[in-house]
C-alpha cells in the first residue's frame, strides 16, 4: 500500500474553497476530485441523482487509457480530455500525473474557458496533495477510532446471516 | 494505494480479481453485489463488456461499503480485469493503485498451464507498476470446484501458493456463491490489519 495519503480537515477545507471558486469562474455544474486509483476524494456543485462513484471510476480509468494512448503515439502526455454531449460536456484534467480533476459543464459554455479556470485551480489541487503526501506520519496517520469488531466477517450474506 | 480522508473519516481502499480468461472474476462480482448485505442504498455493478459475448473489456467495478467497522466509513472498490491474453494494457491500468489482490484460478485440469501464465502476468505487471506482489494482500480461490475435471487442491496449492509465506486460499463455485464471501473477507481482513499495522508502525516511529 506504500505511504497512506491523508487528507485532514485543513486539506479539505483548502480544496474546498479551491473548487468553489472554480465552479463560479468556469460556470461548471459539478466537480469531482479523484485520486489515483479512481477513488472519490470529493465532490462539489450539483451532484443529486449522479452516481459519483461510478463516474469517478469509469472517468479516471477511461482517462488511464488516453495516458497509455499517448505514450503508444509517443506523446509525453495528454493532459486533458474533452468529451462534448448535447446537454452537457465533461472536462477531465490530471492534476498531479496521478489525480484528477471531472468537471462536467453545460454545453452553453465553452470549453475554452473551463480548461482556462481548471489549470489554475489544478495547481492549487496539486500543492494540497503534495503537502498531504509529504506530511510527517505523527502529523494525522491516526487509526486510533477504527474498530474492526469481527473482521473474519467484513461482510454478510444476504439469507445466510 | 489506500486514501484516507481523516476530514470525514473515510477510507476507500481497491481490490482486483485477476485470473485467466472465463476463470470467474466477473460472477464473484456479481455474486456479491447480489447477495451482499448493505444499509441503505444498493450500488450498481458497472460491467465493461463485450455486448454479445459478455466478455470484460475493459473492467467490472462494484463499490460496497463494510458495515462492521466503527470509526470510519470503510469503502472498498471492487475490480475485475479482462483475462484475455491480448488486454494486458488494461490489466497493467487497472492494476493502478491497487490495494489487495484475489487470483482466481480455474480448477479444471486444462487449465492449469493458462493460470500458472496468468499469475506470473500478475506479477510481471505488478513489476512494471513498481510493485512487488510479496507487499501486496492476497488470496487465491480456486473457483469451479463443483466441475467434474478438477485438480486436487494440493497441485493447485503446488502450482501457485508454494511460495516461502503461503497465502490463504480457499475452494468456491462462484456461481452458486460458494466461497465468494470467504474469499472477499479474508483479503478485506488482511487489508485492515495492514493498514492497522502500517498506523501503529508510524505512530510507534514518530513517538
Amino acid at each position: 500500500m506504500g505511504s497512506l495519503p491523508q487528507l485532514i480537515e485543513e486539506d479539505i477545507k483548502e480544496i474546498d474553497s479551491i473548487l468553489s471558486v472554480f465552479i463560479k469562474k468556469a460556470e461548471a455544474t459539478s466537480v469531482l476530485l479523484l485520486a489515483e486509483g479512481g477513488f472519490l476524494v470529493c465532490q462539489y456543485g450539483q451532484t443529486d441523482g449522479l452516481d459519483t462513484m461510478s463516474l469517478g471510476a469509469l472517468a479516471s480509468n477511461s482517462f488511464e487509457a488516453n495516458r497509455m494512448i499517448a505514450g503508444l503515439m509517443g506523446e509525453p502526455n495528454f493532459s486533458s480530455i474533452y468529451q462534448a454531449g448535447e446537454n452537457c460536456s465533461l472536462f477531465v484534467q490530471s492534476i498531479d500525473g496521478f489525480n484528477v480533476m471531472v468537471v462536467i459543464f453545460p454545453v452553453t459554455v465553452g470549453v475554452g474557458l473551463v480548461r482556462h479556470y481548471a489549470q489554475s485551480a489544478r495547481d492549487e489541487v496539486a500543492r494540497v496533495f503534495t503537502r498531504a503526501k509529504e506530511r510527517a506520519p505523527n502529523n494525522g496517520l491516526d487509526l486510533a477510532m477504527m474498530n474492526v469488531t469481527d473482521s473474519s466477517q467484513i461482510f454478510h450474506r444476504r439469507n445466510n446471516s | 494505494m489506500a486514501l484516507i480522508n481523516q476530514a470525514s473519516k473515510e477510507i476507500q481502499v481497491k481490490i482486483v480479481y485477476y485470473g485467466p480468461a472465463l476463470c470467474g472474476k466477473t460472477t464473484n462480482l456479481i455474486k456479491v453485489h447480489e447477495n451482499v448485505q448493505i444499509t441503505g442504498e444498493k450500488s450498481k455493478l458497472v460491467s465493461l463488456a463485450n455486448q454479445s459475448s459478455d466478455r470484460t473489456l475493459f473492467f467490472d467495478f462494484l463499490p460496497i461499503e463494510a458495515m462492521s467497522i466503527k470509526g470510519y466509513r470503510t469503502k472498498f472498490q471492487l475490480y475485475t480485469v479482462p483475462g484475455q491474453v491480448i488486454y494486458n494494457t488494461t490489466r497493467q491500468l487497472v492494476l493502478r493503485g491497487v490495494d489487495g489482490i484475489v487470483f482466481v484460478a480455474d480448477s479444471q485440469y486444462d487449465k492449469m498451464s493458462e493460470n500458472v501464465d496468468s499469475f506470473t502476468n500478475l506479477e510481471e505487471n505488478l513489476k512494471s507498476l513498481k510493485m512487488n506482489l510479496a507487499d501486496i494482500p492476497y488470496v487465491l480461490q480456486y473457483n469451479k470446484r463443483d466441475l467434474p475435471n478438477v485438480a486436487p487442491m494440493e497441485y493447485m496449492e503446488f502450482l501457485l501458493n508454494n511460495r516461502e509465506v503461503q497465502v490463504p486460499s480457499f475452494e468456491a463455485s462462484a456461481s452458486k456463491c460458494e466461497g465468494v464471501f470467504e474469499t472477499l473477507n479474508m483479503i478485506t481482513r488482511l487489508l485492515l490489519h495492514k493498514l492497522l499495522t502500517e498506523s501503529q508502525r508510524k505512530v510507534a516511529v514518530a513517538a
